[in-house]
């Protein structure tokens, strides 16, 4: 089954969605938390920026230890098929391990 | 073949990070990254309970949860569908993992923050080998309108996105699903919620 086949089965059943971002070298951790927008295969401009994000992960991970091979498998050809979902965040947590864990974000940040 | 955890082991070696979704009973998503998930025989995986946090609170109310993890050197990903079964928080098991956590703690620099307050036994329901056939990308933004800003890709591990199954099915038997996504994190200016958005 591909990856995503079971994800866009229920974004489009539902469209709560969360998702959490973290930093490997700070451990800084945020969770988003919202509602689906739009689903639709990604655009030329999507892939750029695809590869950008991909060049700065294997940047963050590469000192950690993970060679380039482990790094392109894990990242995978941003050339496949590939959908963009947009979503409209309506909450945003800190989940960096520590005291502030699971706090919304600062207001006026 | 039907996978199970003695297939996986090296996954959960804690190498890369996990990531677990769980659900409240109202159908709101949850992610959180995981310190351990600890093989406890083919049928059985534990997790430390370190925080009283959302996770937490979810999986006493709704036992349903799925964890991804990844083979720290093929990149293959699976995920994990487990119920809750209970806490231990003393004996083999949890000494165990509280001197594993102990030592993450010490590798990563969190021996101040991490402390097990016990063990989560999980049954293992179904593991998942998940096909990288597809990729996605999450656009994030204030409002339908906004403008985008100059994208700054940030690193961040594969990032998970959970969402509930419909309704009705997601207070049953359905889990959450996953998807690896590549995010477009650009810098926020002063959006309410202090966020990198594209």
């Amino acid at each position: 089954m591909p990856q995503s086949e079971s994800l866009l089965r229920d974004l489009r059943a539902g469209g709560a969605v969360a998702v959490v971002f973290s930093r490997p070298s700070t451990h800084e951790t945020l969770q988003l938390k919202g509602n689906v927008q739009r689903i639709a295969p990604v655009a030329v401009d999507d892939r750029s920026v695809m590869r950008a994000y991909g060049r700065s992960f294997a940047e963050e991970v590469g000192p950690l230890g993970f060679d380039e091979l482990f790094l392109d498998a894990i990242m995978a050809p941003v050339e496949h098929e590939a959908f963009a979902v947009t979503v409209i965040p309506s909450a945003a947590f800190v989940q960096t391990p520590g005291p502030s864990a699971g706090q919304p974000l600062g207001h006026g940040a | 073949m039907k996978l199970t955890p003695s297939h996986i082991r090296r996954c959960l070696e804690g190498a890369i990070p996990a990531v677990i979704a769980t659900g409240a009973p109202d159908g709101t998503p949850n992610v959180a990254y995981l310190s351990q998930v600890h093989y406890v025989d083919d049928r059985h995986v534990a997790l430390t309970f370190q925080f009283f946090n959302t996770t937490r609170r979810n999986i006493l109310e709704n036992p349903r949860a799925t964890v991804q993890v990844v083979d720290p050197e093929t990149a293959a990903h699976f995920r994990l569908h487990l119920r809750y079964v209970r806490t231990e928080t003393e004996g083999p098991l949890f000494e165990h993992m509280k001197a594993k956590l102990a030592g993450i703690a010490s590798h990563t620099g969190m021996s101040k923050v991490f402390r097990l307050l016990g063990s989560d036994i999980y049954e293992v329901l179904e593991v998942e080998h998940v096909c990288p056939a597809l990729r996605w990308l999450v656009r994030m933004r204030s409002r339908p309108s906004s403008a985008s800003t100059t994208p700054t890709a940030q690193a961040s591990w594969p990032t998970l996105v959970q969402v509930p199954g419909a309704p009705p099915r997601w207070n049953s038997t359905n889990c959450s699903s996953y998807a690896r996504i590549s995010i477009i994190v650009s810098r926020l200016r002063s959006r309410a919620s202090g966020l990198a958005i594209s």
